[in-house]
């Protein structure tokens, strides 16, 4: 998430939060889609492919969870009506949407992130709350604590070659981009080297 | 850019030139609109106090003002302001324009606004004007106002197509997307062969939604496919319109519940559904063509397959 932010810093980004939904909610992993606004046929094609691709996934068990952004201008943090109705389409009921705000993803990249997640850079709302964002306590890492997994993060942005591919930048290349197997938006192998 | 590139070297050459005096390479860089503050305010602060010609001075004095503005350095720029002010008076308008930049570069917003609120009420075609207003209020997450503003550029101007996408762009984020397709028309009569404006027109007419707005956006994409056969965005967008139109009609036929199919008495010609569905085959046939050989082939197959049925 924070990577797709760092690679198109002045647009707006949006992607797919892939997990599972047991008891609580997990996100596994997070697949960038675009970095301009969505429209329905980039949305639904990404989430078509998206979809067919995590039902490729060994385990079975992941599915399409949320959504997550983050809007153009700094110190804008209000989640768009647009975006609501995308979390909508996803889950009315249990869809989540992660939004990168910008004091908080200022703190990340100055590596001022607390045990408490303060600073981890992004906020989490859910269909059930959708006017205050969840508290800190209800957000959690699984492997690891926040500062160590804010740090990394931190790391792996302000790094040299710290890019990320959407599903946008396959359809910018056209067909000859198609070909450029780098330009891999679904699996971004190159990121899990900087982690 | 091609132009920016080849004016950098030449400057390039300039610069390494010594018989070419400080106020050419400037007047270079100002002609040629060059990005190149350190160079301005290295070449430039010391011909403050140098026997220049009155405009030759002033344009110096701006030049160095612009440049210390974007070097972050507001007392070299307030100071010059000041040299400036002695010369042409504190009503001249371009003291005025300079003196507004350096209360933005502050983050005195409200001053800076009041500045450029008296020039338009002196002038409401201050295009400058408008255009500083206009980035304050935006970057204040004023959109109301911004947008307003906007409009007031815009009906003054109606042919600055850079505007009318500031303006899409500012519809987008609000979920206004018939105001986006009006600012997007705007900009196809002035980019008829912009494959990106078109493919752009297209998804904003599927978003939109409607039988109507899923032909004009296949037009778009069909005309778009015309300029770049390659384009793979469009053939997306092709395949998703054409799915819309037909998902569409199959649901209001069968919300009609009397069986009535398509022919004389319905709205959906019998001749253009086959069409849809020929223009679907033909995206669906080439976005899986497109895709053989990549990693992703087997997936775009499984969903484009999937539609068919």
């Amino acid at each position: 998430m924070m990577l797709h932010a760092t690679t198109n810093p002045t647009t707006q980004i949006h992607g797919i939060l892939v997990g599972t939904n047991s008891s609580n909610i997990t996100i596994t992993d997070a697949i960038p889609v675009c970095h301009t606004p969505p429209t329905k046929p980039i949305l639904d094609m990404a989430l078509r492919i998206t979809q067919a691709f995590i039902a490729d996934d060994d385990t079975g068990s992941s599915q399409i969870v949320g959504w997550y952004t983050a809007n153009e201008r700094s110190n804008d943090d209000k989640v768009s009506p647009p975006t609501w109705k995308i979390v909508q389409s996803i889950d009315p009921d249990n869809g989540i949407l992660a939004i990168i705000t910008s004091d908080s993803f200022d703190s990340l990249l100055q590596m001022k992130c607390d045990q408490d997640g303060r600073g981890r850079g992004f906020e989490v709302y859910s269909m059930q709350e959708t006017e205050m964002p969840m508290a800190c306590s209800s957000v959690s890492v699984e492997e690891g604590d926040w500062v160590e997994v804010a740090n990394s993060v931190a790391d792996a942005c302000l790094g040299d070659g710290a890019v990320v591919y959407d599903f946008e930048n396959q359809l910018e290349g056209g067909m000859k981009g198609l070909k450029n197997k780098s330009v891999d938006w679904l699996r971004n192998s190159h990121v899990q080297k900087l982690l | 850019m091609a132009s920016t590139t080849i004016a950098k070297m030449d400057l390039d050459a300039l610069l390494k030139d010594s018989s070419k005096s400080p106020l050419t390479i400037l007047e270079y860089i100002h002609d040629h609109k060059l990005h190149e503050p350190a160079i301005v305010l290295k070449l430039g602060i010391p011909l403050r106090k140098a026997n220049l010609a009155p405009s030759q001075l002033l344009s110096v004095l701006e030049q160095i003002i612009i440049a210390a503005l974007h070097q972050k350095k507001i007392e070299l720029a307030s100071e010059t302001l000041t040299q400036i002010k002695a010369s042409t008076g504190a009503n001249s308008l371009r003291y005025r324009k300079l003196l507004a930049l350096c209360l933005e570069s502050a983050g005195d917003f409200e001053a800076s606004l009041g500045i450029y609120n008296d020039m338009l009420s002196d002038n409401k075609s201050n295009v400058y004007a408008l255009k500083r207003k206009y980035a304050i209020l935006r970057s204040q997450l004023k959109d109301l106002e911004a947008r307003e503003c906007l409009n007031d550029y815009l009906e003054q101007n109606a042919s600055d197509a850079p505007a009318w996408v500031e303006m899409a762009k500012s519809c987008f984020e609000q979920g206004d997307y018939k105001g986006a397709a009006f600012c997007y028309e705007e900009i196809v009569l002035s980019s008829p062969m912009d494959t990106g404006v078109h493919c752009t027109l297209g998804e904003l007419y599927v978003t939109i939604g409607g039988k109507d707005n899923y032909v004009l956006a296949r037009k778009h994409f069909a005309q778009c496919l015309e300029l770049e056969k390659g384009c793979i965005r469009a053939m997306f967008g092709l395949v998703s319109a054409t799915e819309s139109y037909l998902d569409l009609m199959e649901c209001q036929l069968s919300s009609s519940g009397s069986g009535k199919k398509r022919g004389k008495d319905s709205c959906w010609d019998e001749q253009d559904v086959e069409l849809v569905r020929d223009l679907k085959a033909y995206g669906v046939e080439h976005l899986i063509k497109s895709y053989k050989g990549t990693n992703m082939s087997g997936l775009v197959e499984t969903i484009l397959s999937n539609s068919e049925n």
